[in-house]
């Protein structure tokens, strides 16, 4: 997909999801009681909130649709005009989205496991570490071992200095 | 005033404090040098350790984190590159070319002197400026307040890179997301659609750890893979002289004013300061044609504005309870958990917490610069540490950081709900800043805004009594208005 095309569909779907999201905020907010006590009630900052935000992602909805129409190719930008990421070191190594996933569903095991008490801190956060980086960079025998090394070690230092220097209660 | 600042130095000299700002300062430079890992995102992590100790050593640590955090970024960007943070964007400029001609310690050794230089000129700007700004934010009522955090929005929003429409989106979405819970003025809950958890509304930490920490570290396991190309520096010695203070003075003197006064300003980061002084510096160059290709003069205007931008950033925090920028948010966040009220009372109520943040600021630059000059070669090494041992290391610190908060799980998946939210934001090119800040600065905005409606007796026409009122409201509308002002001339000019 072209950026042109990403940001198009980045936009849109940005829009309808804010959207969506303030008209439930709105709707919920009619149940709350009128001002009583002080003008303003508690209602009325919610509400001005999700009529301003609907009012943005509009202006983003409609400048997306009057983007996609054909357009002159932009001029190249220099330095000082502003956008300095431009400027940085690209590489050419696909970026490894399947992998995010898959560690940040990990780390959702890793805190439902400690949260429901199937495990404790200490072995659960050996076992994460081991599996998460293995996943992020995976090699050979050696390198295993490093990591489990590294995670048992990890494990066992953050355990006991939470605990016992900090005074932190860990599951 | 002198007696203060003098008694809080004296504090900071005593081994605890002293102790925690060399700590904070070692561990700012460490993980400022590693790139995809910032200052605010180890700030966010540590504050959860701080809850039991002294507020002085907490924020000490802290603004050591911050200072060293910030001078941090400049080694991989000269290295690699690749900014350690984005206020060292602009040192790639010439620090990259510089490197590669083989000049790389001469590149370090001026970005050192620069930080260090920019840093301490700015702490002349805060240690003057602060208490003034003071006395005067006392005489501040609910409708100045309520104007005073709608401009700061305002400024964060139209000012922070990328698109307007984007950035305010940003703000009210941040302002929206804080508004779960009991409503402080009458003890309504709202927005918490049945749901017990939500009573409470969602903790500042575990916003802030989601947001910036967990965000950035999917962006940067998406981007585990890529390979990074070492650059040597060979020789011994940082290849800088006394000498270089003369021939680059003017540069510093006019690059650190530049960054103190783009650090006041809500909303523009040390990138944005940065950019502008090494702009300014090209524009005023003999040799506008070697910039961009390791120009001394590059290196020293952003090196220097990114310092900078730190000690004007902290003056509206400290002195109105206003956050300059993401990290001052946090730093903000950090007073509150030590039960401290940022804004002019904290000069009358604390002040050793007030002029300690001034000396911590000056001390932790020092520190900054003996640590980089003795250990620059070693700590150029942490570049090179695989991120796989790191990031797994960094996400088992979110949660612990989340969890330690209150004891229970609710934070921790707050915060991988914030984090995923931040990581799609920052995917549609939502600007990250005024989200967060919005959601800081929204119970305060809410409680003015009642107390002057309340005060008044629901005229809100009661704001334009009051002249510095009228004048931050009158801020915020220029702010919106000149982009598009801006954009109609820019049209006119091009039919």
């Amino acid at each position: 997909m072209d950026n042109d095309r990403y940001s198009f569909v980045i936009d849109i779907i940005l829009s309808l999801v804010i959207i969506a999201f303030s008209i439930v905020i709105y709707i919920d907010t009619l149940d709350l009681p009128p001002p009583k006590y002080e003008p303003m009630g508690a209602a009325a900052l919610p509400q001005i909130l999700a009529g301003l935000l609907i009012i943005f992602s509009l202006f983003i909805l409609i400048k997306a649709i009057v983007k996609k129409q054909p357009a002159a190719a932009p001029a190249e930008k220099s330095p000082e005009q502003g956008d300095v990421s431009t400027f940085l070191e690209t590489d050419t190594s696909p970026p490894s989205f399947t992998k995010a996933a898959i560690v940040f569903f990990l780390t959702c095991i890793y805190v439902y496991v400690m949260s429901a008490k199937l495990s404790g801190f200490m072995p659960a956060t050996m076992i994460y570490i081991f599996v998460a980086g293995s996943i992020m960079k995976p090699a050979n025998l050696i390198s295993k071992v490093k990591m489990a090394s590294f995670a048992i070690v990890f494990a066992l230092a953050t355990f006991y200095i939470f605990t016992g220097l900090f005074y932190i209660d860990l599951p | 005033m002198e007696g203060t600042l003098l008694a809080a130095f004296a504090t900071l000299f005593q081994l605890k404090p002293m102790f925690f700002l060399t700590l904070g300062t070692a561990l700012g430079i460490m993980i400022g040098s590693i790139p995809g890992l910032t200052a605010s995102m180890l700030i966010a992590l540590t504050l959860p350790l701080t809850f039991y100790m002294v507020p002085v050593e907490a924020i000490t640590l802290l603004i050591g984190e911050y200072v060293g955090g910030i001078s941090g970024g400049f080694i991989a960007a000269i290295l690699l590159r690749m900014p350690g943070t984005p206020a060292s964007i602009v040192t790639t400029f010439d620090g990259y070319p510089m490197a590669q001609k083989g000049l790389g310690q001469r590149a370090l050794g001026l970005a050192i002197l620069s930080s260090f230089c920019g840093g301490v000129i700015s702490w002349f700007f805060l240690a003057g400026l602060s208490p003034t700004l003071a006395d005067l934010a006392l005489k501040f009522g609910p409708w100045e307040y309520f104007t005073l955090v709608l401009t700061a929005l305002v400024m964060l929003a139209t000012l922070s890179q990328g698109a307007m429409a984007k950035g305010l989106l940003a703000g009210a979405l941040g302002m929206m997301l804080a508004l779960p819970g009991m409503d402080s003025s009458i003890g309504q809950l709202r927005l918490t659609f049945g749901w017990d958890r939500l009573n409470g509304g969602f903790q500042l930490l575990p916003v802030l750890i989601g947001t910036f920490a967990i965000s950035q570290i999917i962006k940067d396991i998406i981007s585990i893979d890529q390979k990074i190309k070492k650059v040597s520096v060979a020789g011994r010695g940082l290849a800088i002289k006394l000498k270089d203070l003369k021939t680059h003075g003017g540069n510093i003197i006019r690059s650190s004013f530049i960054g103190a006064w783009v650090g006041l300003l809500p909303g523009i980061g040390a990138n944005i300061a940065a950019l502008m002084a090494y702009t300014t510096t090209k524009q005023l160059s003999k040799t506008p044609e070697e910039f961009g290709k390791g120009h001394e003069s590059g290196v020293v205007a952003g090196e220097t504005a990114n310092n900078a931008s730190i000690g004007g950033a902290l003056i509206p925090m400290i002195t109105m309870g206003i956050p300059g920028s993401v990290t001052e948010a946090i730093l903000i966040g950090a007073l509150v958990i030590h039960n401290l009220q940022p804004g002019p009372l904290l000069f009358t109520s604390n002040p050793e917490i007030a002029y300690g943040i001034i000396a911590a600021y000056l001390v932790a630059n020092v520190i900054m610069l003996v640590m980089m000059l003795a250990a620059i070669k070693w700590i150029a090494k942490l570049i090179y540490v695989p991120k796989a041992y790191l990031l797994t290391s960094i996400l088992v610190f979110c949660v612990i950081g989340s969890f330690a908060l209150a004891n229970n799980f609710f934070d921790v998946w707050v915060m991988l709900a914030f984090g995923v939210i931040g990581y799609f934001l920052d995917l549609a090119k939502v600007p990250l800043g005024p989200f967060v800040i919005g959601f800081v600065l929204t119970p305060i905005a809410e409680e003015q805004l009642r107390a002057g409606l309340m005060m008044s007796g629901g005229n809100i026409f009661d704001i334009f009594t009051r002249p510095f009122a009228v004048v931050f409201l009158a801020t915020s509308v220029l702010t919106l208005l000149w982009p598009l002002f801006q954009e109609f001339r820019n049209r006119r000019k091009s039919n």
